[in-house]
């Protein structure tokens, strides 16, 4: 017989943090469009419409922290074996590329550098892969 | 480290998620306890001492 599924608080809070994510996400690209075709509007607004998805990134933030410290002990521990390896993995991605970039070596969709969008995208699968080989080893 | 949380658990007839249950604690966490992939920390291994009734050194023994 199939057991009753009950979302644990870490759980919630990680749906919480997604919701605020998407909230973040879509008051970014509402703000980049007031941007774009607001140009008239007095400096004050259009700073206050750059801040605009800061408010909804805090939430965010806040929630991933509580999910955070309402996981259990082995929960933690994978995550933090996981930030620990997406955090080294990405000096070693960054520094590897600047080098080739300052020796003139041109990777073929980075010939400046990783650009920010880069930097997180290359921690994100890091963190994926460290979460894959952390949880793998307790197994 | 090693442990008896096993046979323990087997003895009351508990499965590994009663057993996560009255530990507040991950299915996961109890089988790699169980498996001796994870030592858990000192609050949790008192926990389980004190679930079981039982000083900590009879769950838990240096290899």
């Amino acid at each position: 017989m199939a057991e009753d599924h009950v979302p644990s608080p870490a759980c919630n809070r990680v749906t919480t943090g997604l919701l605020w994510l998407a909230a973040a996400t879509f008051i970014y690209l509402v703000s980049l469009w007031l941007l774009k075709h607001h140009s008239d509007w007095s400096p004050a607004a259009r700073i206050a419409v750059t801040l605009a998805p800061l408010l909804p990134g805090i939430f965010y933030l806040r929630a991933l922290l509580k999910s955070f410290w309402q996981m259990d002990e082995l929960q933690r521990r994978i995550q933090i074996e996981a930030l620990g390896f997406a955090l080294a993995g990405t000096v070693i991605v960054l520094t590897a590329v600047n080098v080739f970039a300052a020796e003139g070596i041109r990777l073929v969709n980075y010939p400046s550098g990783l650009g920010i969008g880069g930097v997180y995208m290359t921690t994100f699968i890091l963190w994926s892969v460290g979460v894959s080989i952390s949880t793998f080893r307790y197994r | 480290m090693n442990n008896s949380l096993r046979e323990l658990r087997a003895t009351r007839e508990w499965s590994q998620s009663d057993l996560a249950g009255k530990l507040n604690v991950s299915r996961q966490t109890v089988n790699a306890i169980e498996t001796e992939k994870y030592d858990p920390s000192l609050p949790l291994a008192f926990k389980i001492a004190r679930l079981f009734k039982l000083p900590i050194e009879e769950i838990f023994s240096e290899r």
